[in-house]
């Protein structure tokens, strides 16, 4: 079984767009599952018709709790929160939740034994059908953090969802970033689909994303969407492209039909077949088939 | 989030009106509007502070197309365990809740996953067997225009510690820019703990959408969380003409009763600027798109700057 | 030796898990008597660190050997620095005692880098 990753670094490149199209196309030839890991804003949903089947409530998350009783206020635990999370309020502590990491330090320090460190729920994995794939996604709950264990979740829930269907191939829509979310989404993968756009901020931030993919030593190819917006952008992608030894696999240009097809809520190759981006995307499913045949 | 603490986390320790762009979603047009309304309000006469907390790919440097300086690094402590003191008592390795600590038989423990910087070992050990060293998690910049100044917060790629540099950029914002008019910061998007730590303090949040079901989806969980934090909201809808669902985000913004405060159309001077590097109130300063942007900055200066 | 073998259940008719980390329990096999300690992995569901927790309560049992399906980096490296060798590729299907036989048998090759963590395996032994 192999999974299949799609980052961009930037957010709003077309990540999603393109991981719906791909997905739906690659359901043809391979069982497929399909997972959202934008745990902040899972978005792939959006572009189905899916039903949903399970929904539960995960906890990845631990966060400090002080018991009142017991606390004198020497304001210890204030002192060593490393995370300004645990601050000062008419001499007593008070926990600031969002941001409390649950690592235990004020726990440790508290003379009187007044803080324990327990889980809380931080978000939801649901698992939807729609006709031939399985979509699994995880939200985190508003204000809420951790989103790297929700990641985690989503992709163990969608491993498991594939082993019971003897499923082929995981096609994973990843977080936008480089953050820790994002380093959960790729963690052993098969490979990464780096997504970007001739922009000079789209440049960047897919510079910086190349880095991480390059440290977790997974292989990757490149997709230039909106390719023709700025024909004097394009040069500079295709050269850090070939500095870095990383394939355009696609370039892909701005098409209408698309933001026509996610008013529609469908994947562009599903409301309009013929559009110059659904010709592109079936291109870069094959490419994708014998790139995924050599993958060990 | 209670009241206690919503009041604890908006305090500040200086006056200056500190307004937020935030978006949700990705790729909205979040940084642009943020660059182009300091821009206005520079044009206006104002001296204005720009935050880039969007520490995981900050663009606005980029957008305005000028230099990141005064590097200042970001760091969090990196236990060293000392062999000589360290009596195997196993309470590090025990206390640490990522188990980043690992003994082997005939050794003191050793970091060997992932570590957050949180001290509790240090705090535990009961033969002052470990010390505090450090390691780079991230930088500060501060590139000095003639009337605006650009803050900006970067996190080493491969590093998850993002909060530690959020945090950073906005110490050393609300040092740093005292003499401003105003500030403008720039969050990431999402509605994670990040993105809280940039808005906190917030006189008011523009949320950036675009009308599209992705846009409106994310756009009701950021006013969730405007809501929660008890931030004033109000909407910038981008891309207006898209083929979309307009009516839904007028919806949305009856519901939050944040109102829609400019709409801007597509420009393709807008996308000619941005490719450019340049402001688009800069380059093309009647187009639709500017004019705008430049009539909400004299709005906010009106309502903010005293 | 003290062979640890990463399980769903009790006893060496339960079937083998494949996650390093994340099986609910290890057994520490005696492969000359068959004679076994049971070790429930109380950190299964832990977020970070499950690995190196499971490599700690391993080593605390003087595993010589493990037995797995797939282990992570962090894990990898700890077991390395306390010496224990490491074998991969646990068939799914396999219960501890048939994995155990065939690690008698020299059935299993020793891991000498690390695989990978979650979602990929080096070989699903009769998957696809």
């Amino acid at each position: 079984m192999k999974e299949i990753v799609i980052l961009s670094g930037k957010g709003g490149v077309g990540k999603s767009t393109i991981t719906a199209s791909l997905g739906t196309i690659l359901s043809k030839d391979y069982k497929v599952v399909m997972a959202d890991t934008d745990v902040d804003l899972p978005n792939l949903g959006l572009f189905f018709h899916a039903a949903e089947r399970e929904s539960k409530e995960i906890s990845t998350s631990e966060k400090a709790f002080i018991d009142y009783e017991q606390c004198t206020g020497c304001l210890q635990c204030v002192d060593v929160c490393r995370f300004c999370s645990m601050v000062a309020s008419d001499n007593k502590p008070l926990v600031i939740s969002y941001s409390c990491e649950g690592c235990g330090a004020c726990a440790v320090i508290c003379p009187e034994d007044a803080i324990a460190i327990k889980k809380v729920v931080n978000g939801s994995i649901i698992i939807s059908d729609t006709n031939n794939m399985v979509i699994v996604s995880g939200e985190l709950s508003i204000g809420e953090s951790s989103s790297g264990g929700i990641v985690d979740e989503v992709r163990k829930t969608a491993k498991k969802e594939a082993e019971r269907l003897n499923t082929d191939l995981i096609v994973t829509d990843g977080p936008p970033g480089i953050g820790c979310p994002v380093i959960s989404s790729m963690k052993g993968s098969s490979y990464v689909i780096a997504v970007t756009e001739p922009t000079p901020a789209a440049l960047n931030d897919l510079k910086r994303l190349a880095e991480v993919i390059e440290h977790f030593q997974i292989p990757c190819g490149l997709v230039i969407n909106k390719s023709d917006i700025h024909p004097g952008g394009i040069q500079a992608i295709k050269d850090f492209a070939q500095i870095n030894t990383i394939s355009v696999l696609s370039e892909i240009p701005y098409d209408v039909h698309i933001p026509k097809a996610i008013a529609e809520a469908r994947p562009v190759v599903t409301a309009y077949p013929e559009a110059p981006s659904s010709i592109a995307v079936r291109i870069l499913a094959d490419k994708l088939k014998s790139i995924i045949k050599k993958l060990n | 989030m209670d009241a206690e603490a919503l009041e604890i986390i908006h305090q500040r320790p200086i006056e200056t009106p500190l307004i937020a762009i935030t978006g949700g979603k990705g790729g909205v047009g979040k940084s642009t509007v943020a660059v182009n309304i300091a821009e206005a309000l520079v044009q206006s006469g104002y001296r204005v502070a720009l935050a880039d907390a969007d520490v995981d790919g900050p663009d606005d440097h980029i957008l305005l197309n000028i230099p990141l300086r005064n590097p200042l690094d970001v760091t969090c402590t990196l236990p060293l365990i000392v062999d000589a003191k360290c009596t195997r008592c196993r309470q590090c390795v025990d206390t640490c809740r990522r188990h980043a600590l690992f003994q082997p038989k005939d050794s003191s423990p050793i970091l060997i996953g992932e570590c957050i910087g949180c001290e509790a070992c240090i705090l535990v050990c009961p033969s002052d067997a470990i010390e505090r060293g450090e390691r780079t998690v991230g930088k500060t910049y501060k590139s000095e225009m003639e009337y605006l100044t650009l803050f900006t917060g970067e996190l080493v790629p491969g590093v998850e510690e993002s909060s530690f540099v959020v945090n950073a950029l906005k110490n050393r914002v609300l040092n740093e820019a005292k003499d401003s008019d105003i500030i403008i910061i720039d969050t990431s998007p999402g509605a994670h703990c990040n993105v809280i730590n940039a808005l906190k303090g917030s006189n008011e949040a523009f949320a950036v959408t675009e009308p599209t079901p992705l846009g409106v989806h994310d756009l009701n969980i950021i006013l969730k969380l405007l809501q929660i934090l008890h931030i004033k909201a109000s909407i910038i809808l981008n891309r207006s003409d898209l083929p979309g669902v307009r009516g839904q985000i007028e919806f949305v913004s009856k519901t939050y009763d944040a109102n829609i405060s400019v709409e801007i159309p597509m420009d393709d001077l807008l996308v000619k600027s941005y490719v450019k590097g340049v402001p688009v109130v800069r380059m093309y300063p009647e187009a639709e798109s500017s004019k705008g942007i430049s009539r909400l900055s004299k709005e906010i200066a009106a309502k903010y700057i005293k | 030796m003290k062979l640890c073998v990463t399980s769903t259940g009790r006893d060496l008719d339960s079937t083998v898990d494949f996650h390093f980390g994340r099986a609910p329990y290890f057994l520490i096999v005696n492969t000359d008597t068959m004679a076994f300690d049971v070790v429930e992995n109380t950190e299964q569901g832990t977020g970070r660190g499950a690995g190196i927790s499971a490599a700690q309560m391993i080593l605390d049992k003087s595993a010589a050997a493990v037995l797995t399906g797939v282990i992570g980096p962090h894990a990898f490296h700890a077991l390395k620095l306390a010496h224990v060798e490491i074998y991969e590729g646990l068939s799914v299907s396999d219960t501890v005692r048939a994995a155990v036989e065939k690690f008698k048998k020299e059935e299993y090759r020793e891991s000498l880098e690390p695989s990978g963590g979650i979602g990929r395996g080096r070989s699903f032994r009769g998957g696809r």
